[in-house]
């Protein structure tokens, strides 16, 4: 060791380097205790708190508007929309291809409306065309009867919605199978 | 001293935070001449000081050892976080050169600071042979061993350091800095 190494590490040995104590040490007490965790701030509670409070009302106006625009006065067979139009009520008859009479049974309470059409007995339907000679029982409907003719699977389709039918578009093939004399 | 020994074995955040800002500024020269730059100092003497705290409980012993363990542990730190950033060598790292004794006017004009920027400027390797060889006293059996590279590589980087020291010092002193 020469005297350049003596006075280096006799030099060095005591001196102080400056170091952001409070910085540091902030970072090994995290490293030591890492379970303890610092409270939030009370303004960052005051935040939360002033968000939540704005984002609430804000939805509640809207939602209370949208209930004014969208609800009829009465005997007005029209709404507003969000521009100011005037237009048909979304679940009128006379917008889904309804006639004029339907559309003024739009408002109509229940006990005035018609009761529904009756829809023919199976027995009354031309006869459906289906894989086999098996005979339906009389009692199914048309979506049974459907499945029943045309599933590839032991148990005929009765276990859900789409078993033995493929998926998509099991139910309307079917049908339109059922319905070619 | 003893109450601040005995705080920290039974892990008191109050004696821990006296302890460190007791030895962390000294701990900091010592980090800082096994690095290039403040912040890896810092990241050095953190880690060295989460690891002291943590091995408390195997220190049995008075005020002069208890500064000996730290730097002991700070130097091991360094020593490992070298060993992370520069896996290798240089490739003639076996080349033995003599020893070059560096300006002797250098030693009597330079302060701590001058000092350990001219460590900071050594290739990393040179200057972790050089601090563990000429300021911690290690031999070069134990570099090479601490380090994984034989004696003769361990001789050949002190010698390099020595010379990149001389020719810094007369530099400095050329240019009238020193």
């Amino acid at each position: 060791m020469n005297d350049f190494e003596k006075y280096t590490k006799d030099i060095l040995n005591d001196h102080p380097s400056p170091v952001n104590t409070e910085r540091l040490w902030a970072n090994i007490d995290r490293e030591l205790r890492p379970g303890k965790r610092r409270p939030a701030p009370f303004w960052l509670w005051g935040l939360g708190l002033a968000v939540v409070v704005v984002t609430g009302g804000i939805m509640f106006v809207l939602h209370h508007q949208k209930n004014i625009s969208q609800t009829p006065a009465s005997g007005q067979n029209v709404v507003a929309g969000k521009t100011g139009e005037v237009h048909e009520p979304y679940y009128s008859p006379r917008r889904h291809g309804g006639t004029e009479e339907e559309a003024d049974h739009g408002f109509a309470p229940s006990w005035q409306t018609p009761p529904p059409t009756p829809r023919p007995a199976v027995r009354d339907r031309p006869p459906l065309k289906g894989r086999g000679d098996v005979t339906p029982p009389v009692e199914y409907t048309v979506e049974h009867l459907a499945v029943y003719s045309t599933s590839p699977l032991p148990f005929r389709g009765g276990l859900s919605r789409t078993a033995g039918r493929g998926v998509g578009g099991g139910v309307s093939r079917a049908r339109r199978k059922a319905q070619i004399p | 001293m003893h109450d601040l020994i005995t705080g920290c074995k039974h892990k008191n955040p109050a004696r821990q935070r006296e302890l460190f800002g007791l030895f962390a500024p000294r701990m900091m020269t010592v980090a800082r001449r096994y690095t290039a730059g403040h912040a890896e100092a810092e990241d050095v003497l953190q880690e060295a000081f989460v690891k002291v705290f943590r091995s408390f409980d195997q220190f049995e012993g008075a005020k002069g050892v208890l500064e000996a363990w730290i730097r002991r542990i700070v130097v091991n730190t360094a020593i490992q976080h070298w060993r992370r950033r520069h896996r290798h060598f240089p490739a003639s790292a076996e080349e033995y050169l003599p020893e070059n004794p560096v300006a002797a006017e250098a030693d009597t004009l330079m302060d701590a600071e001058e000092l350990l920027q001219l460590i900071a400027s050594l290739p990393p390797g040179f200057r972790v042979v050089f601090n563990l060889y000429a300021i911690e006293g290690y031999s070069h059996a134990e570099i090479a061993s601490l380090l994984g590279i034989t004696e003769s590589a361990s001789r050949s980087q002190l010698a390099r350091a020595r010379r990149q020291l001389q020719e810094a010092v007369f530099s400095l002193q050329k240019n009238g800095m020193v």
